[in-house]
């Protein structure tokens, strides 16, 4: 067979990205259950449960890793490709820093005061919803970097500065929680646990905000 | 059974392979794209293909054989009508064989230069350096880049404004069938404008170029009209709900004009030798003009069809399934590009590959952000293949000649 156009035009590496959102998605989803377990004690439950995170973590990779092993040099995309990788690498620390989340927390089995415990899910939930805001628009990418209408560009940016304003709000909690752990103090390694497990969970948010901003580099161009 | 009517009829058989094969490989860059996009069935763009590339083989083909036949090197100074026969029949078998070589490899090579590489060939070896019109070699070498690049820049520039006047619109299905008459409307007039200027039939009617303009532009209204109709009565049946259902509609209509404009310009690869050879068989001399028979075209254009029913519907399924990218709007732009461009080159007589300007299209629409990875990489293949396939099929063809003129 000799078809040159049918050579010009590779996978989109968008569809790949779409892939790799659709895992991001399941295992956040995985990542929440499981760290709630945690906090009711679920101890054995918990433990399943991080074995699916890691699990999906690392289907994400293996995604990951074929999207940029098929974008050579010599491939062109309608946006730039270090902005398009950028973000994927983004996407994936999300999953990183879930999986390292319960890798952690799964070291010890420290128990929860109902204050922390409290603040603990507030911030999760907070944090997942910075995630879930990012997939949202991540869901309409290849149609937002070429045929977007003005109101529908208006939406996404919308959508992507509401991850701001909830990794922000993520962070008030995270600071407060950190206090709240030292106030009513217990043994050093709770402390330490708990407060090193925050650290980690608060890195997501941190990483779907910069996915975020990678998303309006590439609309903007 | 004389020496010349054994070898007509085996030039017949190797030109009607050349045909074949552009059949069977080269009209897949061209409708796959619509069936992809599900604009037509795999049925429909295989008699579409079938019967336009005929008609556009047929009636339009006349001038890029001339060139081909003629213009690139002078016949009486290659020595008797035999040797001329000789020559042309090996420019011919040199240039199957290298595409067959091609095909079997996946290059992405092009008839088209592979026939004008052979014909270089055997006119070197039988005439040497001086019978070649090297001024009309170079013209044709810089279309070969130019009609890709022709191509590329009017993909570009339908797709953006596609893009700005559709696409990015809030209300974009609305804007879609106001614009649509009109993008029907510019096609059809390429298509009138090629058929009058130029062709039997413009010939036939002896329509002069202002009045050629003026009936396209008659023409080119009333298809509007009929396309803004046909589009209105489908939105009224509840058919068409988005902008790519209307591009469907148009992609329907390019994708005729590719295999028509693919016919127009192809043809000349597979009979282009075989019209010289024929006309020196039945006067004996290399002839001052040659009349290019209808039914050589015909046969041209038949050789075609029954490539894309053997073997080129193949092809187009397997490409047009696995190209998911090429919706019914870029299509239409890629469509437009490549069958635009090769009319036109096909019209000032200019023999390019239709292959390459679909390329140049895709690689257009690409740049104009219409597809989400574009492989460059093709782009330099083809630039190898621009290098190799002349001196290649220049080679095998001379290797030929020498051959069956020690036989002879």
């Amino acid at each position: 067979m000799r078809a040159p156009i049918f050579k010009t035009l590779r996978r989109s590496p968008f569809e790949g990205l779409l892939e790799h959102a659709k895992k991001v998605k399941e295992c956040v989803h995985k990542f929440k259950e499981a760290v709630e377990c945690y906090c009711d004690g679920e101890y054995d439950e918990f433990e399943r449960l991080r074995k699916d995170v890691m699990k999906l973590e690392n289907d994400a990779d293996w995604i990951k890793g074929n999207i940029t092993a098929h974008l050579p040099r010599r491939i062109f995309m309608p946006v730039d490709k270090g902005d398009f990788l950028t973000c994927l690498h983004e996407h994936d620390d999300i999953l990183d820093f879930a999986e390292d989340a319960v890798i952690w927390l799964g070291f010890r089995k420290t128990e929860m005061h109902q204050e922390i415990k409290d603040l603990f899910l507030k911030h999760l939930y907070k944090v997942i919803e910075t995630v879930e805001t990012l997939e949202s628009v991540v869901d309409n990418v290849k149609h937002l970097v070429v045929s977007v209408t003005m109101e529908e560009r208006a939406k996404a940016k919308e959508s992507l500065k509401s991850i701001h304003y909830k990794e922000w709000e993520a962070d008030q909690i995270e600071h407060e929680l950190g206090r709240k752990i030292f106030e009513l103090g217990g043994d050093m390694f709770s402390v330490y646990h708990l407060l090193q497990a925050v650290f980690v969970i608060a890195h997501i948010a941190d990483h779907a905000e910069n996915a975020g901003d990678k998303i309006r580099a590439m609309m903007a161009r | 059974m004389e020496i010349t009517t054994f070898i007509l009829i085996a030039t017949a058989i190797v030109g009607f392979y050349m045909a074949w094969n552009i059949g069977a490989n080269d009209v897949a860059n061209s409708m796959a794209s619509a069936v992809g996009a599900k604009a037509i069935t795999l049925r429909q763009a295989v008699i579409i293909a079938g019967v336009l590339t005929f008609v556009g083989a047929t009636f339009v083909g006349t001038h890029v054989t001339d060139t081909v036949r003629k213009g690139i090197l002078n016949p009486y100074e290659m020595g008797t009508p035999m040797v001329v026969i000789i020559a042309f029949s090996s420019a011919l078998l040199g240039a199957s064989i290298w595409i067959f070589i091609a095909t079997w490899k996946g290059l992405p090579v092009s008839t088209t230069h592979s026939i004008v590489g052979a014909l270089v060939g055997t006119g070197l070896i039988s005439g040497g350096s001086s019978i070649i019109h090297w001024g009309k070699i170079w013209g044709i070498i810089a279309s070969w880049v130019i009609s890709p690049l022709f191509s590329a820049i009017l993909a570009f520039l339908v797709f953006t404004v596609i893009k700005k006047i559709i696409l990015q619109k809030d209300k974009s299905t609305l804007m879609a069938k106001r614009y649509s008459p009109y993008f029907i409307g510019i096609t059809f007039f390429i298509i009138f404008m090629s058929l009058f200027l130029k062709t039997p039939l413009g010939e036939r009617l002896q329509i002069s170029t202002s009045n050629s303009v003026l009936f396209s532009l008659i023409g080119a209204c009333l298809t509007g009209y009929i396309g803004y109709s046909i589009i209105n009565i489908l939105t009224k049946m509840g058919k068409i709900q988005d902008v790519e259902q209307i591009f469907r509609v148009l992609q329907v209509l390019t994708s005729c004009y590719v295999a028509f404009a693919h016919g127009s310009n192809d043809v000349a690869n597979a009979i282009g030798p075989l019209a010289a050879i024929r006309s020196i068989a039945i006067t004996g001399e290399i002839g001052t003009k040659v009349q290019i028979p209808l039914n050589l075209l015909a046969l041209g254009g038949i050789g075609i069809a029954i490539g894309i029913f053997t073997w080129g519907y193949r092809v187009i399924k397997t490409v047009g399934f696995r190209i998911t990218e090429l919706t019914n709007t870029r299509g239409f732009c890629v469509d437009f590009g490549t069958a635009t461009s090769v009319l036109i080159a096909s019209k000032l007589g200019l023999p390019v590959s239709t292959t390459h300007a679909a390329v140049g299209a895709v690689v257009g629409v690409g740049l104009a952000r219409g597809f989400d990875a574009v492989d460059f990489g093709v782009v330099k293949n083809i630039v190898i293949s621009w290098l190799v396939t002349l001196p290649i099929a220049a080679g095998i063809s001379a290797i030929i000649f020498k051959l069956l003129v020690i036989g002879h």
